[in-house]
């Protein structure tokens, strides 16, 4: 195979460029996010924090060997460092810290969840409205402005009484309100792709819409699409804290950030570590995750900002 | 103009009848018999009940019936107050909310773009990571959790001590009634509209920083403040308005959870125990309202975003 | 019988309340910052109480709840009182007379007056009494009239108005003849479903076919210590000193405002901030904030039993045994102890031990007959039900609770008696009381937890919630031997052979387990230093009558 370059004949130094194009833009592209990330100090840090929290999440409810229900009902309301519980322990003398980590789990969980599900709606509906445009992309992006005039929040709510309340149901009710934004933004950059000679090839060469779309169209609008995710995110954990605040979210035994800080709050001019941790470790995930998505902003679509 | 607020006008009618069927069509699909209690009710009097909020009808007949209703401006009676309307009871409780929305709104807007100002004018030195360390906390803590630290740090704390130094309490704990009652909801409320806002109006400030014209506007050497009032605020503040419906909406919302910290008799506090009342009739006629609400905040805001900013172009609805 | 509403509500709904003077204040602990603003600067004599959320009603017709009754109690009163003590003493009736049979009730109404001027006579006693009876109106504690002669048959539809034997004599003159002998009749008359009506004003309130009486302040008469003066829904409700109340001079308060503040935390910190002058103490860690803010906590049974109702139609939970085991389960000593921390007390039988009958608590008579937190016993029950119905392995259980924070923290304790011990599994499902209310009433739950309280001194007021048929039986539960013993019970004069058949009938109840007692509630709660003479007792919620700001 070393031979192969000597058995063909250079035309000229530009088609040489071209012909490798294909292959080795993206990885410079990637190369070049990659490097000018490292840049960003503060995404970095983000990154690794996110990387701490996601890891201590998977492992850390299982250092302790105590489940977050198994009760001690010798040991309640336990400071911090005591009888060997970390972060202490609740009013029914469970794990703080086991709690604390598995309901960053549930929460995290959660979030993801609801908004990848947002983001194959949005990503699929944004691409065909934006791809077929004219009177289709003008009933579909009409369709989406109604949804988004209304209240997400007042729909999650009714969903999350009509449903069982639960998991399950939070991911649903806030997959089904949060694709919207999503499908604004990939539709954009799909109208302003579409036009593209690579775009015009496919066609020619007589690819399928879907294809168009799920082939070149929507991989070229990732770097939009993780922004908006990273940006996401926070919002979901917040409504998923929010539902918990009002009774309607994760039910007993389980635990969510929300649940755990709402529980806090009733007692934490008594025991304020029982409030502290998970509200900071809310807080934190909530930080990470917003300062992450203006890093990634930064650095994959630099036009946003100067 | 005038057709881009014709298409925003028909768009928005539009958002209110999907609202009032979604609203509708939710409210019966709610789990729980509205009318049952303690109280075992006989099979008459329960077809009564039934005939009476025309719930034995089939429900497009009910649907039409209720969206007629709804157009003259009738939300129904409630279920749990009896022969309580359910627009009395919104106007009973909405003017809390709304102050309090306002004063959480102006707050969060003189705060957020003054902040964000700052911030931009010192780029990167330490007033400017304050500020924004500042607004990360506002976007990354619930209002919950702000809401109930508060209430213990100013309202039991601080105040527990001016009683000890000078015989009165600064912060009540509850209620509406004094400017004093007043400033902690509005804060809690604000902050997290105040930190959303000054971090976009310092991105958008710099970007104008960077601009021509005003460029321009320093070689002609006139003077900072000038330069900033006159020529870049009104091109900074343009992406403010932007999210200004969507903050009303998040404002209105919010209030749910700050109105029952502070036991402030608002639409939220309202809303929340209608749900746990199965109240049909006031949970559709509140979201409806809510909703209305909104989508006549997201008009106003496109019509002043036309007005502020000029290089807006009317694209007849397009994005 | 004022369902004391569901559990968690339930620490909701109770908690405004008082303490006798006897209890309270005396000694001034701290709280400096308790004595704030509350008022009483300008001679008015202010109180600001919490009753949690709003009264569903203040129709006395109605009436079923105790936020409703606390609001009630203070600005109608019926033909009796109770005292501090909850003894009967007399209230519109100045005095009244009974027949040697006890068959026979005169009242001698005295000289009251409405709030619209108008007095109240023996008519408008007959006119609210008659409606409660009406079957076309439905009254849910229409049952409580059934000791009068004619009530039942009238109320179920077998008999007619006129057979009914409430009757006034004159405008001031009361006659009711009972069924049968009831010793605690004059007390049930002290009861908010016995509030007399204005029959013309009630009239005048008909709208659609629905009446408006009770919805609003002003669709009210009053003729109690005090008036409505302001009722802002899910707010708060005003009360004022009712001038021409033949007792005004022994009534202190002139302003009473009972606050609607739900968050438990919130309601905590305006007590402590002098915004409230009595605040409940809902979960066992609010008891030991209050504790360590140098606070003098204070409890008081509120007479309710907690328990869980099993629903028998379910295929698993008609099993008895399996009933047993998830009740011998349930540590109760540990979970009063250590959870709740109220001074609660373990309950191993269902009639609370405030009532008394015969002379003496019921339920030293009964004894401790459920098993507490007994490992084998509960084990045992698991294999017997299980061989019975033939399964290895008993199939998912669920839990509904209300979705207050206390209840869900019972909750998670009971999911933990149930694996530790039993190695089940059972789910939790929380919702809204309205919404787990209306599951349990169309039987769409497994095992749910809730709680009763008294509305009169008689184990009746307890046992008849399982009747056979009775409307608040939402188990399914019906034995013929258990509604003969009740019936027989009820029949009985003699006072110890009735005590011992009520016996009888309440061990077989506990026998068969419909229900598993759990906890016999106590409440929590703080007054402020200058409150005086507010009491609390299991009949009467909160009783500020004749308290006073000092």
């Amino acid at each position: 195979m070393e031979e192969t370059k000597e058995l063909f004949e250079i035309v000229g130094p530009e088609d040489a460029a071209d012909i490798n194009s294909n292959q080795s833009e993206s990885i410079t592209f990637l190369q070049d996010v990659v490097r000018r990330f490292k840049k960003n100090k503060a995404g970095v840090v983000c990154l690794i924090i996110l990387g701490l929290l996601i890891v201590g999440s998977i492992v850390c409810p299982y250092i302790t060997g105590r489940n977050i229900s198994d009760q001690d009902l010798a040991n309640t309301n336990l400071g911090m460092f005591q009888n060997g519980y970390i972060f202490g322990t609740d009013n029914l003398g469970r794990d703080m810290f086991s709690r604390v980590w598995y309901g960053t789990r549930i929460s995290l969980t959660i979030a993801l969840a609801a908004v990848l599900i947002g983001l194959c709606i949005g990503a699929v509906y944004g691409g065909i409205s934006g791809y077929f445009g004219g009177k289709v992309d003008s009933i579909m992006m009409r369709i989406v402005d109604i949804i988004i005039a209304i209240p997400y929040l007042l729909v999650v709510i009714l969903l999350m009484i009509i449903l069982r309340p639960g998991v399950g149901t939070l991911i649903l009710a806030y997959a089904a309100v949060g694709w919207t934004e999503m499908a604004r933004l990939v539709r954009g950059e799909i109208m302003k792709l579409k036009e593209s000679e690579y775009v015009l090839a496919s066609r020619v060469l007589g690819a399928s819409p879907w294809h168009i779309i799920f082939y070149s169209l929507l991989p070229n609008t990732l770097s939009v699409i993780i922004v908006e995710l990273t940006l996401t995110i926070p919002s979901a954990i917040f409504t998923e804290s929010f539902l918990s605040y009002i009774g309607i979210g994760v039910q007993i035994p389980l635990a969510s950030l929300g649940t755990l800080a709402s529980e806090g709050i009733a007692s934490f001019q008594m025991y304020p570590h029982r409030l502290i941790i998970p509200a900071a470790f809310l807080c934190i995930t909530m930080l990470t995750f917003n300062l992450l998505g203006d890093a990634l902003r930064d650095v994959l679509d630099p036009k946003l900002r100067k | 103009m005038k057709k881009y607020l014709a298409k925003r006008l028909l768009l928005s009618f539009l958002t209110l009848w999907v609202l009032i069927t979604i609203t509708f069509f939710m409210m019966h699909l709610l789990p729980g018999d509205p009318f049952i209690g303690e109280k075992p009710i006989s099979d008459v009097a329960k077809e009564a009940l039934y005939a009476k909020y025309g719930l034995d009808q089939p429900l497009p007949v009910q649907y039409i019936r209720y969206i007629g209703n709804v157009l003259q401006g009738d939300l129904g009676e409630s279920m749990v107050y009896k022969g309580k309307a359910v627009t009395s009871m919104i106007a009973q409780a909405f003017p809390f909310s709304l102050d309090l929305g306002i004063r959480a709104l102006v707050f969060a807007l003189t705060g957020g773009v003054f902040l964000g100002i700052v911030a931009a004018l010192n780029n990167g030195k330490k007033l400017d990571t304050t500020v924004m360390i500042l607004a990360a906390l506002g976007i990354s803590v619930p209002s919950f959790i702000l809401g109930a630290v508060l209430q213990y740090l100013l309202g039991i704390c601080l105040s527990g001590w001016t009683q000890g130094m000078w015989g009165f309490r600064m912060f009540p704990i509850s209620g509406w009634n004094t400017e004093m009652d007043k400033i902690i909801p509005s804060f809690v409320l604000g902050f997290g509209t105040l930190a959303t806002i000054s971090r976009l109006t310092r991105t958008s400030f710099l970007d104008v920083i960077g601009l021509d014209y005003v460029k321009t506007a320093k070689a002609k050497g006139l003077p900072k403040r000038k330069i900033v009032v006159r020529h870049m605020l009104r091109n900074a503040i343009s992406p403010v308005l932007t999210i200004l419906g969507p903050l009303t909406a998040a404002l209105l919302t919010g209030a749910f959870v700050v109105e029952n910290i502070f036991n402030i008799p608002g639409l939220g506090k309202f809303f929340v125990s209608s749900i746990q009342s199965n109240d049909y009739m006031m949970i559709a006629g509140t979201t409806l309202f809510y909703g209305t609400f909104i989508v006549l905040a997201n008009f106003l805001v496109d019509i002043l975003y036309v007005v502020v900013d000029p290089n807006v172009k009317l694209a007849g609805g397009k994005e | 019988m004022k369902k004391k509403m569901v559990a968690g509500l339930l620490a909701a709904v109770m908690v405004a309340g008082g303490c006798g003077a006897s209890t309270g204040g005396g000694n001034t602990t701290q709280s400096n910052s308790a004595s704030g603003n509350s008022d009483g600067s300008a001679g008015a004599s202010v109180l600001n109480l919490n009753i949690e959320s709003e009264p569903p009603t203040l129709c006395s017709l109605d009436c079923y709840d105790v936020i409703s009754m606390n609001v009630l109690r203070h600005v109608m009163e019926g033909l009796t009182r109770l005292d501090d003590d909850n003894n009967v003493i007399p209230g519109i009736a100045e005095k009244w007379d009974v027949s040697e049979d006890e068959l026979t009730y005169n009242f001698h109404l005295g000289d009251v007056k409405w709030s619209n001027g108008e007095p109240v006579t023996a008519d408008d006693f007959v006119f609210g009494w008659q409606k409660m009876l009406d079957p076309e109106y439905g009254a849910v504690y229409s049952y409580l009239y059934y000791d009068i002669k004619g009530a039942e048959d009238y109320n179920t539809g077998t008999g007619s108005l006129e057979d009914v034997a409430i009757k006034a004599i004159d405008d001031k003159t009361l006659e009711v003849v009972l069924e049968r002998p009831t010793p605690y009749f004059d007390f049930l008359c002290a009861q908010a479903s016995f509030l007399p009506i204005n029959q013309k004003f009630y009239e005048s309130l008909d709208k659609d076919g629905s009446n408006l009486y009770g919805t609003e302040a002003d669709k009210l008469l009053f003729n109690g210590p005090f008036v409505i003066t302001r009722w802002d829904h899910d707010s708060k409700i005003t009360v004022e000193k009712n001038a021409d109340y033949y007792g005004a001079d022994d009534v202190k308060l002139d302003t009473v405002n009972m606050e609607m503040v739900s968050d438990a935390n919130t309601a905590y910190n305006m007590f402590v901030g002098g915004e409230l002058d009595m605040v409940s103490l809902n979960t066992g860690d609010q008891i030991a904030q209050a504790e360590k803010d140098g606070y003098e906590v204070l409890t008081k049974s509120n007479g309710a039993t907690y328990y869980f109702e099993f629903n028998l139609s379910d295929p698993t939970l008609a099993n008895e045994n399996i009933r047993k085991a998830l009740a011998y389960a349930v540590d109760r000593k540990s979970l009063t102890d250590n959870i709740l921390k109220d001074s609660s007390t373990a309950a191993l039988s269902f009639t609370n031990p405030d009532i008394t009958a015969n002379g003496s608590s019921f339920q030293s008579q009964v004894g401790d007959v459920v098993k507490d937190g007994d490992t084998e016993a509960a084990k045992a029950a698991l294999e017997q039900g299980m061989k019975e119905l033939g399964i290895t392995e008993l199939p998912k259980l669920t839990m509904t609770i209300n979705d207050k924070d206390s209840d869900k923290t019972q909750a998670a304790a009971y999911q933990e008696y149930w694996k530790q011990t039993l190695g089940l599994e059972v789910e939790v499902l929380s919702m809204p009381y309205k919404s787990q209310l209306s599951a349990i009433k169309s039987g769409d739950y497994q095992i749910c937890f809730t709680a009763w309280g008294p509305d009169y001194n008689d184990p009746s007021t307890f046992l008849d919630v399982f009747a056979s048929g009775s409307g608040m039986n939402d188990t399914g539960y019906a034995s013929e031997e258990y509604d003969k013993l009740l019936g027989q019970a009820k029949a009985e004069t003699d006072p110890a052979k009735r005590s011992e058949l009520f016996v009888q009938a309440e061990q077989k109840l506990l026998e068969d387990m419909p229900m598993a007692p759990i906890t016999f509630y106590n409440r929590a709660y703080l007054v402020s230093d200058q409150l005086k003479g507010l009491y609390r007792s299991s009949f009467q919620d909160i009783d500020f009558a004749n308290a006073y700001m000092e």
